[in-house]
């Protein structure tokens, strides 16, 4: 930093160094959530994830019960996961947005850090994912579901799946700056998810599935991440955590050299 | 319908019939030719049907023991002509606030024709995905095994029941400001429905206190009549008869209203 303001002064100081980073990604990050927090994105994150939450338990967990298997326990994990998936998805649809109505560039053209416009972006979808993520908690330990694992064990469950939505959201967040139309990137992204959290151990063990499907089910990341979510709830047996991990450090590369050059070639 | 103002041109039924088929016809060739569109309508509810076969196909069965295709096909049929509903909700209001609208009052045709014409359009849009999801859920082991005209009534009670949330569409799209609003409006009713209805799973097996309103919803009703004039796994007069109770429920209340809304939006801009 200090070297940089040698050579080039002014813009430099401007932008550059940790506390302009942290300033303007809390500036930025604040922006965004003014942006997407009007009331029909408010219900989408929390009525929606719980319409859903409800849904499936009134539907399946009597059905559940007759197989051994306690749903309210089962499938908070599922819903979480779903809907971290969404938040990042709308993510790439408000990034696509900012690109077409040219706030990127506008930001660009000011001695804003490019940090900062990533960072503020990830912190903004954090803090959406948050509400969801405590929203369908609360409403789960009303049905039921517990943390055998106490405090620490929910502190690591929320933690998790912040961990999944910001890496995820970095992968979608490069589809979205890739993309000049916010309604198609949505729309297309959207397609694989279903699949994906559905062909997973998310909603019903592997032994439910077709025996051709199981093995899809079973190296599925999302059941990964399910899984690690649930051992972390029931604090039983810790190995799934091993196989999110790799995962996500797997898909956090992945996605940030796609961020990066998006990022780059997006105007 | 009589013709509505005092027109230069033709008047008359006939006038307003052909007017109507055209603009019916412009409706859904605009359905056909948006990709985006058609996969909302057909591909995603046949993804749900796939998914929700493979995920819980092992846990639940169907009506009656047989299996859980049976009764996943038709609530699916049935929600992609709710959930396609936004579609028609989406293209009224887009008709409303770009001009077209103003632009065909200005023309020498039947007030009453471009509503006409929406209906045609959306029920014709309700067809046309029944069949296609129905077709599709074949590949699954969805059968028609009561005959044709068990079938012919199967996709009469998928148009009664598109009905009830065509009406539901058109007055949404009447009285939104957005087109977000709109979307939002139509998708989370269709959701719910779904949920709560017997349609992934039958009324018995949800606990106490949810199957009134299990009972009760229109969706229920559907996939119950649809169930039993597919493959025959349970009564049909009764379940047959609360859809139509439903549709004509819903046509009485929200027709008036959408004619009035579509009313005054003519005088608002008039004046």
């Amino acid at each position: 930093m200090s070297g940089a303001a040698g050579f080039a002064p002014a813009v430099a100081v401007a932008e550059g160094g940790p506390v302009n980073l942290v300033r303007q990604s809390a500036l930025l990050a604040g922006r965004n959530l003014r942006v997407s927090l009007g009331a029909a994105a408010v219900a989408g994150m929390v009525i929606t994830p719980l319409l859903f939450f409800f849904g499936f338990l009134a539907v399946f967990r009597q059905m559940f019960a007759a197989h051994g298997i306690d749903f309210a326990q089962y499938l908070p994990p599922a819903i979480v996961v779903m809907w971290v998936t969404f938040t990042a998805i709308s993510a790439a649809v408000l990034f696509a947005r900012d690109r077409r109505t040219g706030m990127l560039a506008r930001l660009r053209s000011m001695p804003v850090n490019s940090g900062a416009v990533v960072a503020g972006r990830l912190a903004s979808d954090g803090v959406r994912g948050l509400i969801s993520i405590c929203a369908v908690i609360a409403a789960a330990h009303v049905t039921g579901f517990r943390f055998a694992t106490g405090v620490a064990g929910a502190a690591a469950f929320v933690l998790l799946a912040l961990t999944v939505l910001l890496v995820l959201s970095v992968g979608t967040g490069a589809a979205g700056l890739a993309s000049t139309e916010p309604e198609a990137v949505g729309a297309t992204l959207h397609m694989p998810a279903m699949p994906l959290l559905m062909l997973s151990t998310a909603f019903a063990p592997v032994g439910g599935f077709p025996s051709w499907l199981r093995p899809v089910v079973e190296y599925s990341p999302v059941s990964a991440v399910v899984d690690a979510l649930r051992a972390v709830a029931e604090g039983t047996d810790l190995a799934p955590l091993g196989r999110a991990a790799a995962w996500l450090l797997v898909l956090l590369v992945v996605f940030s050299r796609a961020a990066t050059r998006a990022y780059r070639r997006a105007t | 319908m009589r013709g509505g103002a005092p027109a230069a041109g033709r008047e008359g039924p006939a006038a307003t019939a052909a007017e109507t088929l055209l603009l019916a016809g412009r409706g859904v060739r605009r359905y056909l030719r948006s990709p985006q569109q058609l996969v909302n309508t057909v591909v995603m509810p046949l993804v749900l049907l796939f998914m929700m076969l493979a995920v819980f196909g092992g846990i639940v069965g169907g009506a009656g023991g047989g299996p859980y295709v049976e009764r996943l096909a038709p609530a699916v049929v049935l929600f992609a002509a709710a959930s396609g509903a936004v579609v028609t909700g989406v293209g009224f209001h887009l008709d409303l606030h770009t001009g077209l609208a103003d632009r065909l009052r200005t023309m020498p045709i039947s007030r009453a024709s471009p509503l006409l014409g929406r209906m045609a359009a959306d029920l014709a849009r309700v067809l046309i995905t029944a069949v296609a999801s129905s077709a599709a859920a074949h590949v699954a082991g969805f059968r028609f095994t009561q005959g044709p005209l068990a079938a012919l009534g199967f996709f009469a009670v998928v148009l009664a029941f598109g009905s009830i949330f065509m009406w539901v569409a058109l007055v949404i799209a009447l009285a939104a400001r957005s087109v977000q609003a709109v979307n939002t409006a139509l998708t989370m009713p269709a959701t719910f429905l779904l949920f709560f209805s017997s349609g992934f799973a039958p009324v018995d097996a949800f606990p106490g206190f949810l199957r009134p309103l299990v009972g009760a919803n229109p969706l229920s009703s559907a996939t119950d009549a649809a169930i039993g004039l597919s493959s025959g796994g349970g009564p049909v007069a009764v379940p047959v008869l609360q859809t139509l109770a439903w549709a004509l429920a819903v046509t009485a209340v929200a027709a008036p209203l959408a004619v009035r809304l579509y009313r005054r939006r003519d005088v608002v801009v008039a004046a």
